[in-house]
């Protein structure tokens, strides 16, 4: 994996859509929140990518390894 | 300050407009403002941090492990005493069993107790689902308005009665042994009614607002359910135009959930979502403009519809279309942003993602429900044909007959 994720927690809403997709890459913390896992170091990019792209408020933002933003680059 | 029923209104019908007005955090859910009477203060009306923090516990209830449960071991159950006497009889109205199925899959996760199990028990709640569906829809309603809202109300003080306090008073009774320390965690109901009750003080939820919360999920099952004959209906069309005899198409399941997604796009639960601009102006990125405090009509029908995203044939029935990565393959039906709907998963599962093992994968109720329902012969009725609903603007079924093989 060469990309870097990261949750804007406050407008996660939890609906799960990036674990339910990465289950690997993602897990819920105390807050209910999207949280990034150690393992997600053995994901795909490309299913990385994915499971943001589901996020209904776009709250994960993913990096490439030279730190553009990839997603959701708006 | 936030657009009057007085307001301008701006409808986005192209689909880059729509989803990024649904996803828009200063344009406020307004698709419920009529039927605040019923929906005040739930879930489907808030906004801002306390939408969040109320989505955020709710949505435990919908996590992944818990619709794979459902899908796997209750949704059978729920089928055979559903529809049995309906396949016992060689036939029966398709909207009518598509209700009660989803109903009694929907009471479920819910947290509504249904003690009896006996076909009028399912006819009573269906009653109020009917009832608290129309409440929440009053704004598609052609009938009396004033008529709809003293029915509703009505019919949610009744559901109170005979089915949600007894319900909300065995898990109270079941937390409180949980905090006694007389039974573990595993022990408790993994539904919304629990849920809330767990978080009732946290979240700030008073005891009036729960029933109407919980029978929020039985209204959801009013557009779960519309989707099974949808499904359907697009189904038969879509074998009988492509010659497939012997029904290949309703025996992949994989291929059934596909046809869910292209018939819901098709056919949004709602035609359209309304929200209210602030007391400024916002542009989108494509640079239309919503001036302050106008009243926003997100054209779902249309934006599905967008033929730059889905193609020239973007108005047909095509199981097998590709769209871009960026696009949802059904679209917005299931909405865009905070308020995107909590129970898509349960409904229509999980984006297809050919590196997960079939038996792991969330098909969704919907299309697990259509396979089963083709899986015992269902066909068209020999002698009655669908008729459409003449109560709503909404593009809904009537009547839909069916025959199954016994």
């Amino acid at each position: 994996v060469n990309y870097r994720v990261a949750v804007d927690k406050e407008i996660c809403i939890g609906s799960g859509k990036c674990v339910g997709h990465a289950p690997a890459a993602f897990g819920f913390d105390e807050n209910d929140t999207s949280s990034p896992l150690e393992s997600i170091n053995t994901v795909a990019d490309a299913t990385i990518l994915e499971a943001a792209k589901l996020c209904p408020v776009s709250a994960i933002s993913v990096f490439d390894s030279d730190g553009r933003e990839l997603f959701p680059a708006e | 300050m936030y657009a009057s029923s007085t307001a301008a209104m701006v409808r986005l019908t192209t689909y880059a407009d729509a989803r990024e007005a649904l996803r828009h955090r200063e344009l406020r859910e307004a698709t419920h403002d009529e039927a605040l009477f019923l929906l005040d203060n739930t879930v489907l009306v808030l906004h801002g941090d306390a939408h969040t923090r109320r989505r955020r516990v709710e949505n435990r209830a919908f996590r992944r492990d818990i619709l794979g449960h459902f899908e796997r071991d209750q949704l059978a159950d729920i089928f055979q005493e559903t529809v049995g006497p309906f396949i016992e009889q060689s036939e029966g109205n398709l909207v009518e069993i598509a209700h009660r199925l989803v109903m009694n899959l929907s009471a479920t996760v819910a947290g509504v107790d249904r003690p009896l199990r006996t076909p009028a028990e399912t006819d009573r709640l269906y009653e109020f689902l009917k009832h608290l569906s129309e409440g929440a829809t009053i704004i598609d309603s052609t009938r009396d308005k004033d008529e709809v809202r003293t029915e509703v109300l009505d019919a949610l003080d009744a559901f109170k009665r005979e089915f949600y306090s007894a319900s909300e008073a065995r898990r109270r009774a079941l937390i409180a042994d949980f905090h006694a320390g007389t039974i573990g965690e595993e022990q408790l109901p993994r539904d919304v009614l629990t849920t809330l009750l767990r978080y009732q003080t946290e979240l700030g939820v008073p005891d009036d607002l729960l029933p109407r919360e919980v029978g929020l999920y039985l209204v959801g099952a009013h557009t779960a359910a519309n989707q099974i004959t949808h499904l359907v209906h697009e189904l038969l069309t879509w074998m009988q135009q492509t010659g497939d005899k012997t029904r290949v198409a309703a025996k992949d399941l994989r291929f059934v959930q596909r046809c869910m997604l292209e018939s819901v796009r098709l056919n949004p639960p709602a035609p359209s979502l309304l929200r209210a601009a602030p007391d400024a102006e916002v542009v989108l990125r494509t640079g239309r403009s919503i001036p302050a405090n106008a009243l926003v009509d997100v054209d779902l029908a249309s934006a599905n519809r967008d033929p730059s995203v889905f193609g020239n044939d973007a108005s047909e029935f095509n199981p097998r279309r590709e769209v871009s990565p960026e696009v949802y393959p059904w679209g917005l039906s299931f909405g865009a942003g905070t308020h995107v709907c909590i129970g898509q998963e349960m409904a229509a599962g999980q984006p297809m993602d050919e590196d997960v093992a079939p038996e792991v994968h969330l098909y969704g109720a919907v299309p697990r429900l259509v396979y089963m329902l083709f899986e015992h012969g269902l066909t068209p009725h020999p002698e009655r044909p669908p008729v459409a609903a003449g109560h709503t603007r909404r593009r809904e079924w009537g009547e839909y007959p069916v025959a199954f093989a016994r």
